[in-house]
């Protein structure tokens, strides 16, 4: 019985995919009781981490209702959030192999979280798996904090005043370190941040994010670039 | 936030993540873009690390989670396992949240 759970604890995808899980599911805490507050039901709360799942999406659109804007604004803005997850799909499609009703299903869990987890992998196969274990307990946990906070309901204590927040940061730096074996890696890591913190004091959430990942062209760009030649 | 917009919300979500993943599959993308694509996650993780480290409600604004992450940092470095490379930022960004 040890031994089984000592082979967990050491497993790091599968430790990952449920530390990531647990602070989501905190969030998700606070998602559910935001939304009932703003006047969603407890079923369209639920419906909502289901069939939107992508958290920053959920949380812009109930923040604008809560805050008086319109259904049109917090739908666009939710929606240009959820363009990230397009980008991620292309990344994925050497990693997610399979049946059309697997990868439709796949499709489902392309988040920050799970993609960050799959890119991260040497291994194909741990690519595949890390994709699943971290997509399948992000979803979970997140729907189990909905539940939990829309049927609270009540205010709840402030998940960053547990810190917890920094555990995005924190996780998404541990999974990028493994990626950033070249110069030209590096770069591109250094240009992305610098694009999205130059643009987001002046364009609509989640514009910024997806200007830096135009700092992957670079190397189309300036082909003749030594760090850029090979084996980037 | 009415049923209508939810399901456009879960249909444009969906369009997006499957988009990706199964519409633009059946493109061969040309070898330069192929790679770029391979650096996408490169790029994002890297800026939302910034944007969720150095920026508050739009603004630049640089607070204890600068702590948090450098302590990461060297946690990454060091290559201590997981749990330990999360807990040192939180509890340190919580302590410093509860004196401010």
């Amino acid at each position: 019985m040890f031994a089984f759970v000592r082979r967990y604890v050491r497993d790091e995808i599968i430790m990952t995919a449920l530390i990531l899980g647990s602070a989501i599911g905190i969030f998700g805490i606070a998602f559910g009781v935001l939304s009932v507050n703003t006047g969603l039901t407890t079923l369209q709360t639920q419906c909502m981490s289901i069939f939107v799942f992508t958290g920053a999406s959920q949380i812009a659109a109930v923040s604008i209702i809560s805050t008086g804007g319109s259904q049109t604004t917090a739908l666009i803005a939710a929606l240009i959030l959820a363009m990230r997850n397009g980008l991620y799909g292309l990344r994925l499609i050497p990693i997610i192999t399979g049946s059309l009703p697997k990868r439709l299903l796949a499709s489902q869990l392309i988040i920050d979280e799970s993609t960050g987890m799959a890119s991260a992998q040497v291994d194909q196969k741990d690519s595949f798996r890390a994709f699943w274990l971290g997509g399948v307990s992000v979803f979970i946990f997140w729907n189990l904090g909905t539940l939990l906070g829309s049927l609270i309901g009540a205010s709840v204590d402030d998940p960053k005043n547990l810190g917890l927040d920094i555990v995005f940061p924190v996780t998404f730096l541990a999974l990028l370190k493994p990626q950033l074996t070249s110069i030209g890696r590096i770069s591109i890591a250094l240009i992305a941040s610098f694009i999205a913190l130059v643009t987001t004091p002046f364009l609509p959430l989640g514009i910024p994010i997806l200007l830096a990942a135009l700092a992957v062209l670079l190397p189309v760009f300036f082909p003749s670039f030594k760090y850029f030649k090979d084996n980037l | 936030m009415t049923w209508d917009y939810i399901f456009m919300l879960a249909l444009g979500a969906y369009a997006f993540k499957s988009g990706g993943l199964i519409i633009l599959n059946k493109f061969n993308l040309d070898r330069f873009f192929q790679n770029s694509v391979l650096l996408i996650p490169i790029a994002l993780l890297a800026a939302l690390i910034t944007e969720q480290t150095f920026v508050i409600d739009q603004a630049i604004d640089l607070d204890e989670r600068v702590i948090g992450l450098l302590i990461a940092l060297v946690l990454i470095k060091k290559k201590l396992p997981f749990l330990i490379i999360i807990l040192c930022p939180v509890v340190t960004v919580a302590l410093l949240r509860q004196m401010i």
